[in-house]
């Protein structure tokens, strides 16, 4: 029955469907960040929570969508790269809002590792932003010091962030709740003051005209010109960051819609219960922490070359929480939520600075509100569907003899 | 008798601060068979259980499995030696769908890892397949309806077929000992006996696993069990038929005593 | 100055700065107790109280009364109690209470959400309030010498008013009604709302304490200080909430000894590490840690068997 459903979800007519409501949704994302002034954020928020309270009316109408995306889910797949990769193309006039796309992919990539940390293990980490720095750090002295290209200080970043895991270790394992949290809370306080009082980091002033990227030969800080349109320096970086949001986006999903993603949720939802199944916890957090801290490193370490400088305050405390939020605003465990908390909590308040102001305290209250009434965040955690894997063992092992059978036991 | 027993425990203690909650309590169960344990609230039955299966360690004694002790094994390892349990009130995971939580059954069993997750999409579609296929046809034994249900989250589901997930995800472990604390606490007199008969089911299905059941209920007790022992501040009191231990008066006074339970 | 003078003096500052920590740390061990909450914003109670000292100030200039000195103290402090502690009510009503419930994670970003709004509220409502702000130097000046140990008195006064408050408190929470309510709630908020306790009443009171000590706590760092800013809040409510870990959390005394060891790690730091001044909170921050591991129930809490 779900497969007559499917075959009906598909056809030309379906696919324009899907295109449609994404193109749609891209020319708001543009308009947002390309029409001056505030009105067009009141406009598409309106918008926006106008859709949500359609949808929340008619959940049918919200099923249909869903399962019209997943049968043309390739589709959907190719016109959301092809947009994305478009993306230069329609900011080149504004490079501001190129650099802040980056950030928002960088940020992405960061919280994908808090993400694993915290939405898919329970384990409470308010330090995010001191392992961004030791990842950045890293880049920028071994880029300074040494003269290493960036293809070389990007891993070591990444490696080194998940090396300074190593000093949370042992408080990772004997502790939980309010207590991890304040353990992590300490930590990031740890190493701000630190950076801010040693010498070989730059003290307060940090570390100043870290070389751009240039991979063989190529720096970075070039424009693209292709003829009939300049693209600005930024959208070389935009698509390294692109790529790297690919791979890490990429090994997030696999992880969680896999054997180990369903381990790691055990432990979080109960760790007796995953122990007495014989779910080794202590290795799996302290793997799922460091892996999630080198990904949190990495997004450091493209950080600094992009900006080329870094001081103790882009490693404050307010970093963290910005990316505890995108994490549990956009949804725990949930690549798709992280993703649009990602997007939302780092563009939307560089729209707001129109109202420069009021900016923080816009965001602390949205903060308040959102989690009083949509705890789970945006897009929640969704229970795991393997069929889509089921299926494809299944159309490997039997074809052709066996296939039908295969198909009326499922 | 001797020979053939897969557990035993020796002089098995433990306290909490002055409390002595389990006291030198000696139980042995032999391969294939059903042991009932008894006794009023707080005699330690179900602390009895969390030291088998690793989660508190005792103060004093001993205990062995297949002939190897088990003692300051961490919970994981006990577990991997074919020991799995239920919990008195129910560990699921709610979030999860019921056949996340049968799977994370069989976590030990699958050689799938980390790295395998990311790059080898293939052996995990080809574990995944097999996993789900047993956990289908475990959670038929017990109901076939719950195969329908088997992509919704736990939360979702009444506590008769949350307690038969909580059954079948210890049954996806093979183990050779199962222990079952109070199955069938919440539940109406007809759905306790549909469920006994499909722990029935599943001991007939397979006559090696071992089972030790806590129960209050000594119908069901009776109706289940091939022997039984009977617990009262944590000391074991009785043990024998379920007969013989229903007549006994340190049995009848210990209930009697605290809840004026009918034996 | 000898090694066991110098040691005397250090005792006595951190002894001082150690009472601040003690009366911030009360709320966070009462608010566990009460609610199972750590409300993150506690420590913008703290800075929130030393700019309502402020206003409170500034008015009692412009109607020109603020010149008997000790009855524009007493003022002051009253005031700012009062005024704190009717905000703290307030939040705790429209998010502290909502999220008591919520899993852990989201009653910390909305207690932190919170600790942002009232920090950036102060700031946008306080005239040029991104500037630090100086304090009036309202206590004596001076100081007296005990041997070789200088002591001002201006910090006497301080830590004086920090044992009074503490005694205050203790009262209230062990001899009143209302106190033994809130022993009650924080022991098991069901069986006392069964015993006829009124819980929201209780929460509320608990909440009316906590934040008019942070209150206290302020002014006392304001007069010390001689300045205020709007966001000292964060650091002080991570300082407060280590001292009542180390305590012991959801225990009285477990935070007032927390907080004065803290403060007392924090001087002994700077005065006898190398490169102890700046780094004087490194050293502290990683003693809480240790703690953390090595004995996670506090100085003063009980072992506890986690039960399964
Ligand atoms: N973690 C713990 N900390 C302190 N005391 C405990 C702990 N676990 C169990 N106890 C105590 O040990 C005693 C035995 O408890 P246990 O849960 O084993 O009883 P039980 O036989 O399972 O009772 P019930 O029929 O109510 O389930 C009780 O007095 C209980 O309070
Ligand atoms: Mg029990």
């Amino acid at each position: 029955m779900a497969d007559e459903n499917q075959r009906s979800q598909t056809g030309p007519l379906k696919t324009v469907t899907v295109l449609g409501i994404e193109v749609v949704i891209y020319a708001l994302f543009l308009a947002l960040l390309l029409m001056p002034g505030g009105e067009i954020l009141i406009v598409e928020v309106l918008l926006l929570l106008a859709a949500l309270f359609y949808l929340r009316r008619n959940p049918a109408l919200r099923t249909q969508i869903q399962e019209l995306f997943a049968a043309n889910a390739r589709a959907a797949w190719i016109g959301g790269i092809a947009m994305m990769l478009l993306v230069p193309f329609f900011v080149a006039s504004s490079p501001y809002w190129l650099f802040i796309i980056i950030i928002a992919g960088l940020f992405l990539v960061a919280c994908l590792g808090l993400n694993l940390q915290l939405g898919s293990t329970g384990m409470v980490n308010l330090a995010p932003a001191a392992f961004y720095a030791v990842g950045a750090y890293t880049a920028g002295l071994l880029a300074l010091g040494w003269g290493l290209p960036a293809w070389i200080t990007l891993p070591a970043g990444a490696i080194m962030a998940g090396l300074f895991s190593a000093f949370l270790f042992i408080p990772v394992l004997k502790t939980t709740g309010h207590y991890l949290a304040l353990v992590t809370l300490a930590f990031q306080f740890m190493v701000t003051i630190l950076l801010d009082n040693m010498e070989w980091t730059g003290g307060p002033q940090g570390l100043k005209n870290i070389p751009l990227f240039s991979i063989a030969g190529y720096s970075f800080n070039t424009d693209i010109n292709l003829g009939f349109i300049v693209l600005p320096a930024y959208a070389n970086f935009y698509y390294l960051m692109l790529l790297i949001v690919a791979a890490v986006g990429i090994a997030s999903l696999r992880i969680y819609n896999s054997w180990v993603g369903v381990t790691l949720s055990t432990i979080r939802d109960d760790e007796i219960a995953a122990q007495t199944f014989g779910v080794q916890v202590n290795r799996w957090k302290l793997i799922i922490f460091s892996l999630g801290n080198c990904f949190i490193g990495l997004a450091g370490a493209f950080y600094s070359h992009l900006v080329g400088f870094i001081s103790p305050p882009n490693f404050a405390f307010d970093k963290s929480l910005v990316m505890v939020s995108v994490v549990i605003l956009g949804g725990m465990d949930n690549v798709f939520g992280v993703v649009l908390g990602s997007l939302l909590l780092i563009i939307l308040p560089e729209k707001l600075r129109v109202v420069q102001e009021y900016r923080f305290l816009i965001y602390g209250v949205v903060l308040i509100v959102m989690l009083i009434f949509r705890p789970r965040g945006l897009l929640p955690f969704k229970p795991r569907d393997f069929s889509d894997l089921v299926e494809a063992a299944k159309r490997k092992r039997a074809i052709p003899a066996g296939s039908e059978a295969a198909e009326g036991r499922a | 008798m001797e020979n053939n027993r897969i557990f035993w425990t020796k002089d098995l203690s433990i306290s909490f601060g002055g409390l002595v909650a389990v006291d030198h309590v000696n139980i042995d169960i032999a391969r294939g068979e059903v042991l009932g344990l008894i006794g009023p609230n707080g005699s330690g039955k179900t602390t009895i259980f969390n030291i088998i299966t690793g989660i508190y360690t005792p103060t004093d004694g001993d205990f062995f499995f297949e002939g190897e002790s088990l003692l300051g094994k961490p919970p994981y390892e006990i577990a991997r030696k074919g020991i799995a349990r239920t919990f008195q009130i129910s560990r699921l995971c709610l979030d999860l769908s019921v056949l996340d939580n049968v799977f994370i059954g069989m976590h030990y069993r699958q050689k799938h890892w980390l790295i395998d997750a990311v790059f080898r999409r293939d052996l995990l579609a080809r574990e995944v397949s097999e996993a789900r296929d047993r956990a289908f046809s475990l959670l038929s034994v017990f109901n076939k309806e719950l195969v329908g249900l088997a992509g919704v989250p736990v939360g979702a589901l009444p506590q008769i077929d949350r307690r038969r997930v909580e059954i079948c995800r210890a049954m996806a472990m093979e183990p050779r000992l199962l222990l079952l604390d109070e199955p069938s606490a919440g539940m109406t007199l007809e759905e306790m006996t549909e469920l006994m008969e499909d722990i029935r089911k599943v001991q007939e299905e397979s006559k090696e696993i071992s089972i030790i059941i806590v129960e209050h209920d000594m119908t069901v007790i009776r109706s289940i069990s091939d022997r039984v022992v009977a617990l009262n501040y944590g000391r074991k009191i009785a043990e024998g038929t379920c007969e013989e231990v229903s007549h006994n008066t340190e049995v009848r006074e210990a209930y009697l005593g605290k809840r004026g339970i009918k034996i | 100055m000898t090694f066991l003078d110098m040691l005397l003096q250090q005792s006595i500052n951190g002894l001082m700065l150690g009472i601040m920590y003690s009366l911030v740390a009360v709320g966070f061990t009462l608010y566990f107790g009460v609610l199972d909450v750590i409300n993150f914003a506690h420590g913008d109670f703290f800075m929130l109280g030393s700019f309502m000292a402020l206003v409170l100030y500034s008015i009692a200039e412009a109607a020109g009364w603020a010149g008997n000195t000790f009855l524009v103290v007493i003022y002051l402090f009253i005031g700012s109690m009062i005024l704190t502690g009717v905000v703290g009510v307030a939040t705790e009503r429209l998010c502290v209470k909502p999220v008591s419930k919520a899993p852990m994670l989201i009653s910390l970003l909305v207690t932190l959400g919170l600790g942002i709004a009232i920090r950036e509220a102060v700031r946008i409502l306080y005239p040029r309030g991104s500037d630090p702000k100086g304090f009036p130097t309202l206590l004596p000046q001076g100081a007296f010498n005990l041997g070789s140990i200088v002591i001002r008195y201006e910090n006497l006064i301080i830590f004086g008013l920090g044992i009074v408050v503490i005694i205050v408190v203790n009262f209230l929470i062990n001899r009143t009604k209302m106190g033994s309510a809130i022993r009650a709630v924080a022991q098991d908020g069901e069986a006392a709302m069964m015993m006829g306790v009124d819980l929201d009443r209780t929460i509320d009171i608990t909440f009316l304490i906590g934040s008019a000590v942070a209150a206290v706590a302020g002014i006392m760092n304001g007069f010390y200080y001689g300045k205020t800013m709007f966001n000292i809040g964060a650091m002080m409510g991570v300082i407060g909430f280590s001292a009542a870990v180390i305590g012991g959390l959801g225990n009285i005394y477990g935070a007032i000894v927390g907080g004065i060891l803290f403060g007392l790690l924090e001087t002994f730091a700077a005065a006898v590490l190398p490169y102890g001044a700046e780094n004087k909170r490194v050293f502290a921050f990683l003693i809480v840690i240790l703690f953390l591991v090595f004995r996670p129930t506090g100085i003063l809490g009980e072992k506890v068997y986690e039960r399964v």
